[in-house]
């Protein structure tokens, strides 16, 4: 029973960032995005692929060249790089649909200074190699996709009855789903599931653990 | 014969949550008397329907959080009372439903459920009910309209005088007809004098709070007189104010539901007289004709808030008077 507690500990670290410490979920980083990105699976995956673009590259930036930066310009010289990427990005994002930017406001640019980007630039990439680093950007990027196209698909069949624009049969419709209070309420049980759920999964491990050495007395 | 024992005190207060409740039920029972004479059975089926999902929803709640289910209190049964009370008679069954359950599984049980949630119920339910369709929720049908039970409603809908006093204009009903409630509202919201009778059982009861609710009013009457919507005509405003929306059933069941409002004497004052003030800027500069259920739910999130300040300015004036004491002796 040991073995399985210490597989559960490494899946856990390796999953860190898209379950274990998800960086919305568990972490509560980037939720104006979470909530006003989140009112159709365009803007969710429009916003996916940003969060991608940022985070990746400026993780490897922060582990490589972020020592020779002085520490009060840091921030300022990622959130530019972050900027000039997100004006490259613009482009294919704009493929997607013809008012994918209308839709999205200003929460397309707000990615530039996204929380997750800085605390993980900050907290982890200062300290680690760059190909820890990278993989770091990757699963963060992962489980914070993850999040808000789950949310996006579940907003947009409820509160506007399609589906990546495509109408879908559902039984009611109910338009304030969109609004933001309701993103937040949504959000909070979404976090309180999670929770829950890392709860239980500890929970019958322990408990597991707990049976097995009775056994083994 | 069982016999248990206690130790003193032993307090012979009959008040429970139980009492409470229930008293809250009796004072809403004749409103639905009132909403049947004025639209028929419909109005008895939707208190029913809506009754039956609050009450289930709010176990099934307890049962997944593993909770003791042994006594019944009766708050679901109120919630469940309240909704279909404050929506027009036409409104169709499944906008009840939704309402219920988002009361019961979104504003009161994530929160821990009876006592702990931090707002009202039934008026979070009908806010989301509000946002989502107001072209259903603020269209009624004319008292004495033979409404089916189920199918289509083919009645004819018409404004209420609060959307006569939001358009700026003066609703044509005379005072009679405005204190008997003949006039299309809310189902139960718009018997007055039946209203004022609950008011007084509760306080009577001990319920509710009688000088929270005087404040209420007060400060409506005050509004409503120093900037008039209807002009020129400053008492007939003040009487339109209060008669019209869903006021007086508001100062009833939402200002003194025992969980959601201020503990503290002085603070329960002053939380409805805010919330007076706060129901009429809703009035004046709001998208929709009534906003007391926002109103309501944004007092709600600052009720904590009012307390402590009331607790601290208590003690305050306490101290200076213990210190005045003690330099006499």
């Amino acid at each position: 029973m040991k073995k399985s507690l210490k597989n559960y500990r490494e899946a856990m670290s390796r999953t860190r960032g898209i379950f274990a410490q998800n960086p919305v979920l568990i972490g509560g980083l980037a939720l104006p995005i979470a909530i006003m990105g989140t009112t159709s699976l365009m803007n969710a995956v429009a916003l996916s692929i940003a969060a991608f673009a940022t985070i990746v590259p400026l993780m490897l930036v922060a582990s490589t060249a972020g020592k020779y930066i002085p520490l009060n310009l840091r921030r300022t010289c990622y959130v530019l790089l972050a900027a000039a990427i997100l004006c490259g990005v613009s482009y294919p994002i704009g493929k997607i649909s013809p008012g994918i930017f209308d839709s999205l406001g200003i929460y397309y640019s707000l990615m530039a200074v996204n929380t997750i980007l800085l605390y993980r630039t900050e907290t982890y990439a200062h300290h680690a190699s760059p190909l820890a680093a990278v993989v770091d950007g990757l699963r963060n990027s992962l489980g914070f996709s993850l999040v808000i196209c789950v949310m996006a698909i579940l907003r947009e069949v409820v509160g506007k009855g399609t589906l990546w624009g495509r109408p879908v049969q559902t039984a009611i419709v109910l338009p304030s789903v969109l609004l933001p209070f309701f993103g937040f309420i949504f959000l909070g049980m979404c976090c309180a599931g999670a929770k829950g759920l890392s709860h239980l999964m500890k929970s019958r491990l322990i408990r597991d653990k707990l049976r097995g050495n009775m056994q083994g007395e | 014969m069982k016999l248990t024992h206690r130790f003193p005190p032993h307090i012979r207060s009959r008040e429970n949550n139980v009492t409470v409740m229930g008293d809250a039920v009796l004072a809403l029972l004749p409103l639905y008397f009132m909403a049947c004479f004025f639209y028929g059975p419909r109005a008895a089926a939707l208190g029913i329907l809506s009754v039956l999902v609050c009450f289930v929803s709010d176990l099934l709640c307890q049962k997944l959080a593993g909770r003791k289910i042994g006594v019944i209190d009766l708050s679901p049964v109120v919630t469940g009372l309240i909704i279909p009370l404050l929506l027009p008679a036409s409104i169709p069954y499944s906008i009840v439903v939704v309402a219920d359950l988002f009361a019961i599984l979104v504003i009161k049980q994530p929160f821990g459920g009876l006592g702990q949630n931090i707002f009202n119920p039934a008026a979070g339910g009908l806010a989301f009910v509000t946002i989502t369709w107001p072209n259903l929720v603020f269209r009624y049908t004319a008292p004495f309209e033979k409404l089916p039970l189920f199918g289509e409603i083919t009645a004819r809908l018409v404004a209420s005088p609060a959307y006569q006093l939001k358009m700026g204009g003066i609703p044509y009903r005379d005072f009679t007809d405005m204190l008997f409630g003949n006039f299309p509202g809310p189902m139960g919201a718009t018997n007055i004098l039946v209203l004022a009778t609950c008011l007084i059982f509760l306080v009577v009861r001990k319920s509710a709070n009688g000088k929270a609710a005087l404040a209420f009013l007060g400060t409506v009457t005050v509004f409503a007189f120093v900037f008039p919507r209807i002009d020129g005509a400053r008492l007939q405003s003040v009487f339109y104010e209060l008669c019209s929306g869903i006021l007086l059933f508001g100062v009833v069941f939402f200002l003194n539901d025992p969980a959601t409002s201020p503990k503290r004497e002085a603070s329960k004052i002053i939380y409805a007289a805010i919330a007076g003030a706060v129901t009429m800027l809703y009035r004046y500069f709001g998208g929709f004709e009534e906003g007391m259920v926002f109103a309501i739910l944004l007092m709600n999130a600052f009720a904590w808030g009012i307390d402590m300040c009331c607790e601290q300015w208590i003690s305050r004036e306490r101290r200076k008077r213990l210190e005045k004491k003690s330099e006499k002796l």
